[in-house]
């Protein structure tokens, strides 16, 4: 089975947090 | 207390302590359970520590299926459904062309549905389109689309 990256899970990221700080 | 507990939400999420985070997380909605930003650091930390079934059940319960298309869609990718995560994109996305995270997600469901010839032309497009540091990663997955397709 060739190989596959999973480059998606990459931009899963905390929303901004500036105006909660 | 809820810029307290956002203070270890961001703190616990830069050092990918997300048990940690997600306690936090906790502590907020705990007393104000409609904070949309809180209900999706709740998201993104439970999916960071792979609970993607326990994820997907709470952006449906807190009905964030407009607002978090591509958490849902990639909590369905994991779950292996993916023809309902196809059609989470394609329902949900409001830009066109798609954003890059929703078409690089879009592209590996392509792949696991086996519709190689779609596939290879998104990434394709993305490699064209793209420059980050995962380029090489991308293209190894180019390969293996080429090589279901030899
Ligand atoms: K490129």
């Amino acid at each position: 089975k060739p190989l596959f990256f999973d480059l998606a899970m990459n931009y899963l990221e905390l929303p901004s947090l500036e105006d909660k700080l | 207390l809820i810029k307290a507990a956002y203070a270890d939400v961001h703190k616990f999420g830069s050092n990918q302590e997300y048990d940690k985070a997600v306690k936090a997380v906790n502590r907020i909605l705990g007393v104000a359970p409609e904070d949309q930003t809180a209900l999706h650091c709740k998201v993104v930390c439970l999916m960071q520590l792979s609970k993607f079934d326990e994820a997907h059940k709470f952006i449906e319960k807190n009905r964030l299926n407009g607002v978090l298309t591509f958490e849902k869609a990639y909590c369905e990718y994991r779950l292996n459904k993916q023809q309902q995560a196809l059609k989470t994109i394609d329902d949900g996305a409001t830009e066109q062309p798609l954003e890059p995270k929703l078409k690089e997600l879009r592209t590996q469901i392509l792949y696991r549905l086996e519709r190689y010839e779609d596939c290879l032309d998104a990434y394709k497009s993305i490699i064209k389109n793209s420059s980050d540091e995962f380029e090489d990663e991308r293209r190894t997955n180019l390969s293996a689309v080429a090589a279901n397709l030899a």
